[in-house]
């Protein structure tokens, strides 16, 4: 933007009107307009400044047909002031247009990175082989990723359309069968949702313990690939209206998961300290590498049975759940639990778009 | 939606978990013997299958786990019962002199449960076969696992 100042400054001191130079910034700048209105209209524009600009050209360089009645001098350095004013009115308007489009143009980035943003954290993008770089990714595609990727999608679509329905139902006091035909639906989904991280585990382990499946305030809560059975219940409790005999059911499930977690997470503990030992093992710093890495793949191997385990862990703990409460008070609570996640969802989407504010 | 007994009085064991235990005892006995020193001594006589040995050693005490070395897994068994308060005995097969051959009767035993592959970690309470590391995680979130460890006597209060 600079530069065009810079010449139109320049022209105006100078008196001359450099129709070809300008026409040919402008003419780069056609070059790149997108189909919308305002590019219609610079295309308006630059033509009619075209024939114009060429009109006085022929003034410029001398007198021109159009000009041979007058024969004064003063007459001619009046019109060619005239003529640089409306030059100068000219380069103005175009000026403004063409600013105009860069502001559009601004704003179309802005929104296909929104949507490129939008659709990635939905999870519809090439994966295989990440790294910690949270926008990269690799060239590889692994087909079992991709395909868990897109189950997820879809997953996470009908997540909300149950939750939309217990609400109806819960509010319209259906009766206990439907409640708990709704609720089963639900309990099910789950299931389904355990048993497609079974399956992506074996595809590629590191990709389920990055949670790169899931957004990024979802993320944040990060235990073994997915939730922490003892923190929904901390989270959820609160919204249950129980029985005296239930809450203390509920808080020794609590106690319980907390023990397992527990436990779970030393045995990853030790996982790590054994698969750091065997990567090590050996001499360090002389460049061979080839004798230890078996070791230390099998290692690796455990790491599917550690995610296994933890989705079990969930599963367990919500089928308990389940029995200890009613029907009503299990469709309350997966409600509570689905608008949870629904809400860290918006969450990560209101703080990718934050990022995004000019200041 | 049936509902799961988890009381604290519960006396029998929980069934609807895992194959009965006498189920589990008559293919113990009834398996094809693999031969294995009974004792540490040289040129004993006395021999005894894989899954006697099996029986003898969970019979040993009330808590008893069959594990292996680097078995991560193993390890989330033991913090998870250490966590409870519980002694159990540990067996590691690479230490015992008829590891392989226990190792193999114990994928008999695990072989039918659901999802598990894992021979170790093998956890027996009073003297029966309670799973892998799933099914005692599984008991202990079900509410069953603490009065199994009561009546077995490895816990108590």
């Amino acid at each position: 933007m600079n530069s065009t100042s810079t010449q139109y400054v320049t022209s105006r001191r100078m008196g001359l009107y450099e129709p070809i130079h300008q026409i040919s910034m402008w003419g780069d700048f056609k070059g790149n307009v997108c189909p919308n209105t305002s590019a219609s209209m610079i295309i308006e524009v630059e033509t009619k400044l075209d024939d114009q600009s060429e009109d006085t050209s022929h003034g410029t360089l001398g007198p021109s047909n159009n000009y041979d009645q007058e024969a004064s001098k003063p007459d001619k350095v009046l019109r060619r002031l005239a003529q640089n004013r409306e030059a100068a009115r000219k380069s103005r308007l175009r000026k403004k247009a063409y600013v105009q489009q860069l502001e559009t143009s601004r704003l179309k980035l802005l929104q296909v990175e929104q949507e490129l943003e939008r659709v990635r954290q939905q999870g519809a993008y090439l994966s295989g082989g990440y790294d910690a770089s949270q926008f990269g990714y690799s060239g590889n595609i692994n087909p079992g990723i991709a395909a868990f990727e897109m189950e997820y999608g879809q997953w996470v679509e009908d997540q909300n359309r149950q939750m939309f329905e217990l609400r109806a139902a819960l509010h319209s006091q259906l009766a206990e069968l439907e409640l708990r035909i709704l609720v089963d639906g639900a309990m099910n989904h789950y299931s389904y949702l355990f048993r497609m991280k079974a399956t992506a585990a074996k595809a590629d382990v590191f990709y389920l313990m990055s949670g790169m499946w899931k957004t990024s305030a979802e993320r944040f809560f990060l235990w073994i690939g997915g939730f922490r059975p003892s923190e929904l219940l901390k989270v959820l409790l609160p919204h249950l209206d129980l029985l005296d005999q239930q809450l203390l059911e509920v808080c020794n499930l609590r106690r319980s998961c907390q023990q397992a977690e527990d436990a779970l997470s030393q045995g990853m503990d030790k996982l790590q300290q054994t698969l750091a030992e065997a990567v090590a093992a050996g001499r360090l710093g002389e460049g061979s590498d080839i004798p230890q890495m078996s070791n230390a793949m099998e290692r690796l191997e455990a790491l599917v049975s550690f995610v296994n385990q933890a989705d079990h862990l969930r599963q367990e703990t919500l089928q308990q759940m389940d029995r200890i409460l009613t029907t009503r008070q299990a469709a309350q609570g997966l409600l509570a639990l689905g608008e949870y996640f629904q809400r860290l969802r918006a969450l990560s989407l209101l703080w990718a778009n934050r990022r995004r504010e000019p200041n | 939606m049936p509902y799961f007994l988890c009381s604290s009085n519960l006396k029998q064991s929980p069934a609807a978990l895992y194959p009965t235990r006498k189920e589990d005892m008559q293919l113990v006995t009834q398996a094809p013997g693999i031969q294995v020193d009974g004792c540490d001594q040289p040129g004993a006589t006395k021999t005894e299958t894989a899954y006697e040995r099996i029986r003898r050693l969970a019979a040993g005490n009330a808590v008893v786990v069959f594990t292996a070395a680097g078995c991560c897994m193993c390890h989330v068994a033991k913090q998870l019962l250490f966590g409870l308060g519980v002694g159990p005995t540990f067996v590691e097969l690479d230490r015992e002199a008829a590891g392989p051959e226990i190792l193999a009767a114990l994928y008999g035993l695990t072989g039918d449960a659901r999802h598990q592959q894992q021979p170790v970690p093998a956890v027996f309470v009073g003297g029966k076969f309670l799973g892998g590391v799933e099914t005692l995680m599984a008991c202990h979130i079900n509410g069953t696992l603490v009065p199994l460890l009561k009546d077995a006597g490895a816990l108590w209060l």
